[in-house]
């Protein structure tokens, strides 16, 4: 072995202890003596491990760790999420949620009670066509709908300053300006209304008694009576339906102690707009009288008073003339031509 | 398919301080690592009564200075207490500790060394080839009066030459001469392969003994 290759070993402190090494180092004075001093380093080494630390080095540490564990900031706390903080925070979460929840089931019928409130936006009636709806639209006022048949003083009154307003406007001449709805078109009669309940439906007696509370209670069969009844509206003649609404508000007026059961018929607001006009005039129409929506009909009101309804597609509505032709008076509308649409909602 | 035993965790669980509890059944710390990790910040106090000596002779012999040590021990305490709740237990917890002790010490030293490029240098200062000053000598504090003349001779001389010789050199010396510790954990605590440890120790003890040539008798 040569003194390099000793020195190797006793570097990578490898096998220099071996029999063969060591029979070198016993040849080899300077091998032997880096072997020594090596040997010598390493007690001196080994000496180095029973160092002491200096007093008070835990107690140094632990105040640092502690002065950190004090700074942690809250989120990170797993405390947070012990049962101290657990407890609370389910608590306040339940809160939150059934809190919220109460509070739109009450704002909400709330909401739905006056919808009148809702009719007259102009950015509403932009959904179904912007031509209709330019920016510099007059909103229409508020309409109200009296009841079936029943006198101006039984639906519900409006303030008054809506109504002199109404009246303002219904004095100026020219074509139909802001109008209320007449009370004799047929499908927008409402004795729910003029009976306090606070919903958009027509009502139409099937003759057979019921017990107080009709609307609430309702049986499912006369639903289906309403569908059928809306359906056939539109293919019936004017005349008995009106007739039949008369009939109803003669009953609830002369017998109000003993309601009729009720077909209940959800109305589509629509608007009647002038071409070239910025007024208009908002209408209650049986839902399968309207135009769909997004779709603009043509009304055209002759000399004579004659209606002529086109829907997109260029074909009549015989049904939707009649009505407008009954209502023609009252609606107070000038010869011309007029758009009819669904309002939006 | 066989996939282990082994427990994968996704980094976003991770990222929420979800470790990994892949703790080595050696280590004698696991226990009280898994009792930190479970929210028991006591077990920490006995994990630094445990480990805090060695840490701190580790830190003094790669300083070399008794103050600058302590400060480096409380400041690799406070990491690990910052981060043992991601600790995965890929290596055992002294390792992990170790490896953080020689990052703190580095800093330590990186800074120290700036201090001293940036103080003026005296007239009669001491100056390598290059012009750069010396760095301050390590001192060694703790001769024993037991010890003989001629070993606290030699004990000077080798504390002198661990302060002359590189850092990755005193790293491997400290920590494999002084705290004993194997390849394998050097390799862990240094970040590098094994081999690159048994290189680096034979270097390191070539050049110290070397540089202890002329202070033998």
């Amino acid at each position: 072995m040569k003194c390099e290759e000793f020195l190797e070993r006793l570097d990578a402190d490898e096998g220099w202890r071996e029999k063969e090494a060591q029979a070198h180092a016993e040849a080899c004075p300077s091998c032997r003596e880096a072997a020594e001093r090596w040997s010598a380093a390493s007690n001196i080494f080994a000496a180095m491990k029973e160092d002491d630390a200096p007093p008070f080095l835990h107690t140094r540490i632990m105040a640092r760790v502690r002065e950190e564990g004090a700074r942690k900031p809250f989120w990170y706390a797993p405390s947070l999420f012990r049962a101290a903080w657990a407890g609370p925070l389910l608590v306040l979460a339940i809160v939150f949620v059934v809190g919220g929840y109460g509070l739109i089931t009450t704002i909400e019928p709330a909401r739905k009670a006056v919808p009148q409130s809702e009719l007259a936006k102009p950015e509403e009636m932009a959904k179904g066509d912007k031509s209709i709806a330019g920016d510099n639209r007059t909103p229409t006022p508020q309409i109200e709908l009296p009841a079936l048949g029943a006198s101006s003083a039984q639906a519900k009154p409006r303030p008054a300053q809506e109504r002199k307003k109404a009246a303002a406007v219904s004095s100026e001449p020219g074509l139909g300006k802001r109008r209320d709805e007449a009370s004799a078109f047929a499908p927008s009669a409402r004795l729910d209304e003029a009976e306090g309940v606070a919903t958009r439906s027509a009502a139409v007696p099937t003759g057979e008694p019921e017990a107080q509370g009709t609307l609430s209670s309702a049986p499912e069969i006369a639903i289906k009576q309403e569908a059928a009844a809306a359906g056939g509206a539109a293919q019936a003649p004017r005349a008995p339906v009106e007739a039949s609404k008369s009939a109803v508000t003669n009953e609830a007026a002369a017998a109000p102690a003993a309601p009729s059961r009720y077909l209940l018929v959800d109305l589509v607001e629509c608007t009647l707009e002038a071409e070239g006009d910025k007024e208009y005039v908002v209408l209650k129409l049986p839902p399968a009288q309207c135009p769909p929506t997004g779709q603009l009909w043509e009304v055209t009101v002759a000399q004579n008073g004659a209606v002529e309804v086109k829907d997109t597609q260029g074909q009549g509505k015989e049904s939707l003339k009649q009505i407008l032709e009954a209502r023609i008076q009252e609606l107070k509308l000038l010869p011309g031509r007029y758009r009819l649409g669904r309002l939006g909602r | 398919m066989n996939i282990g035993a082994r427990v994968y965790y996704p980094s976003a669980m991770r990222a929420w301080g979800a470790p990994a509890r892949r703790l080595i059944a050696s280590d004698p710390d696991s226990a009280d690592v898994a009792r930190f990790q479970d929210g028991d910040e006591a077990a920490f106090e006995t994990l630094v009564r445990r480990h805090e000596r060695e840490a701190y002779r580790a830190a003094y012999r790669l300083l070399g200075n008794q103050d600058d040590a302590q400060e480096a021990v409380q400041e690799a305490f406070l990491r690990a207490f910052r981060s043992l709740r991601a600790f995965r237990g890929e290596a055992a917890f002294k390792t992990w500790l170790t490896g953080i002790v020689i990052n703190v010490c580095r800093n330590h030293a990186a800074k120290a060394e700036e201090n001293v490029r940036r103080r003026s240098v005296p007239v009669d200062c001491n100056e390598d080839d290059n012009g750069a000053p010396e760095p301050p000598p390590i001192r060694d504090a703790a001769p024993g009066p037991e010890q003989s003349a001629l070993g606290s001779e030699l004990r000077m001389a080798i504390v002198a030459a661990l302060g002359k010789v590189g850092v990755e050199h005193r790293e491997v010396l400290v920590l494999r001469e002084i705290q004993g510790m194997e390849y394998e954990e050097l390799a862990a605590a240094l970040n590098c392969p094994v081999g690159t440890v048994k290189s680096r120790l034979c270097r390191a003890r070539r050049a110290l003994r070397e540089m202890l040539d002329g202070v033998w008798p």
